[in-house]
């Protein structure tokens, strides 16, 4: 078994059903992306893996324990941590309180405070300020490195790079690349191609809650990949 | 005069802001009221007679506190935690009813006639102030009060346990998302709020009188105060324990006729100037 393994998932809000039978796994240190349209249900196969989806069939296995049924903080103790769509900062901790909340998970490992400021050194200069005081892209990084404090064996990110420049882009897909080189395995749903075929070793592609197909993201620009974009 | 009244509004601010911080900071939490609270206040005081007249004030002042705390472990175990995922007014009513029922226990126990508790020995002097003798163990309730404030602040800005408590009260599902427990937080927030709501109760015996109607008399000042200070703000509910405290010493003096009407003409008043209460900054800040 994969160290993340989704296994014929549905799941959904209330009474609605968004993503139908969907199985999809990533090993440790492996990269895998995820891209689809708007409304294809990217999001909510994230949020079912930290628990803020009803899951209705199927089994969410971290580290060997399925946790669909456990309370939601339990994933991130088991080794998954997660950078939200929106990046979900809170704007009444200060920047250095934000990247702590990951230290209820008591993972440890070489992802301390130090080396998140390393990777992102304006967080360091910005660490006393609150969280409300940051621009898009710091905010993003923020996010990032909140979730790599949680030391996990797979960093899962939705839309990291959502409204940022392009410049920034450019950042956070360095930031991602020396992420991987540490060992660290990446689950991430992306619009931008570029940033998925740098960083992750394979894509899927999701349309109406389910995954359409997939390859090596090397081959992404392949003739054969192409109906899959157009879903 | 003028001197001895801002004292008296510090004292009994002091107890106000001991009961209603506590009531917000489970709000903040779980996002109950918990109308039991008033009743968990009497307990306290009545558990505080027993001790006091069986072994001394002092021991008192230390064993309710820790008693009430097993109140709040129960609190959460039993109540808030197997009802999370029901409406609010739900187990706001539920806490309303065991309220009730704790209260007639109590008055079954002790009666109905109002009980007193002299102040210890040495607390009982009085000191001159601005001229006016005063009596020390009012001060005592404001020094209790003001190290009770101080002590919150220090655990909720400087430890991690209170950053973690500032986090979920802003944003549970975020907090879940990134690994903090919110049911281990709310158990610990259960026991300090029960253990104030004891401590609360012991100092006031001294102080006012113990009587089978101060839990309602209490809880609908503490739900003024948390509604007024914005629900689940601590610093508002501190703040406006404090205004209560003020309010209610002043106007008794020098607004007597229409003195038990002035906590509820100050609560539409500010929430007609400001419907979300006073609520600086939003949840546990
Ligand atoms: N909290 C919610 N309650 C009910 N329905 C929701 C909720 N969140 C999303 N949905 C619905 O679920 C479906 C999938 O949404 P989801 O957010 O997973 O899409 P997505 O692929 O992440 O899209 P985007 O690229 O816009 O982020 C949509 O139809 C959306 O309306
Ligand atoms: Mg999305």
């Amino acid at each position: 078994m994969s160290f993340l393994e989704i296994s014929d998932l549905s799941s959904g809000y209330g009474k609605a059903t968004i993503l139908r039978n969907l199985s999809l796994s990533v090993d440790r240190g492996e990269a895998v992306g995820v891209l689809g349209r708007n409304g294809a249900g990217k999001s909510t196969l994230l949020l079912s893996i930290f628990g803020q989806t009803r899951v209705f069939g199927g089994e969410i296995h971290v580290a060997g324990t399925r946790i669909d049924r456990l309370p939601a903080y339990r994933a991130a103790h088991l080794g998954v941590s997660f950078s939200p769509q929106g990046r979900m900062i809170l704007p009444n901790l200060t920047v250095q309180e934000n990247l702590c909340m990951s230290l209820a998970t008591g993972r440890k490992g070489d992802w301390n405070l130090d080396a998140v400021f390393d990777l992102f050194p304006i967080l360091r200069e910005r660490a006393r300020q609150p969280g409300v005081a940051l621009s898009g892209g710091q905010l993003q990084m923020l996010a990032i490195g909140r979730a790599l404090m949680a030391n996990p064996e797979v960093l899962v990110l939705d839309e990291p790079t959502e409204g940022l420049a392009p410049v920034l882009v450019d950042v956070l897909t360095e930031a991602l690349l020396k992420v991987r080189a540490s060992g660290t395995g990446i689950l991430v749903v992306e619009q931008h191609h570029a940033l998925i075929r740098a960083v992750t070793d394979r894509f899927v592609v999701m349309a109406k809650g389910q995954i359409r197909g997939g390859g090596d993201s090397a081959d992404m620009a392949a003739e054969e990949y192409a109906p899959l974009f157009e879903l | 005069m003028i001197p001895t009244l801002i004292l008296n509004a510090l004292a009994v601010s002091s107890l106000y802001i001991m009961m209603a911080s506590g009531l917000a900071l489970i709000f903040g939490l779980r996002r109950v009221m918990n109308f039991g609270h008033g009743a968990i206040y009497m307990v306290g005081a009545y558990l505080g007679y027993t001790i006091a007249s069986g072994m001394n004030f002092w021991a008192a002042l230390i064993l309710v506190p820790l008693i009430m705390s097993v109140f709040g472990v129960l609190l959460e175990l039993l109540v808030l935690r197997p009802l999370e995922r029901r409406q609010q007014i739900e187990v706001a009513l539920i806490t309303f009813g065991i309220g009730i029922v704790i209260a007639q226990i109590v008055i079954r126990i002790y009666g109905g006639t109002p009980l007193s508790v002299s102040a210890p020995p040495l607390l009982a002097s009085s000191v001159k102030i601005f001229g006016a003798d005063y009596p020390v163990y009012r001060l005592f309730i404001t020094v209790i009060g003001l190290c009770s404030v101080v002590a919150l602040a220090v655990w909720l800005n400087a430890t991690r346990t209170g950053m973690f408590v500032r986090a979920v009260s802003h944003a549970p599902d975020v907090s879940s998302m990134m690994g903090i427990n919110a049911d281990r937080l709310s158990l610990l927030i259960s026991t300090l709020s029960t253990a104030f709501a004891g401590l609360a109760g012991v100092l006031v015996g001294p102080y006012l009188s113990i009587d089978p109607g101060m839990d309602v008399a209490m809880i609908i000042t503490c739900m003024i105060v948390v509604v007024i200070g914005g629900t689940g703000s601590i610093w508002g509910a501190i703040f406006a324990a404090l205004i209560f405290g003020f309010v209610q010493t002043f106007g008794t003096v020098y607004l007597h006729e229409i003195s038990v009407l002035l906590p509820y003409l100050m609560l539409i008043g500010i929430l007609v100037w400001r419907p979300q209460g006073l609520n600086f900054g939003g949840g546990a800040e």
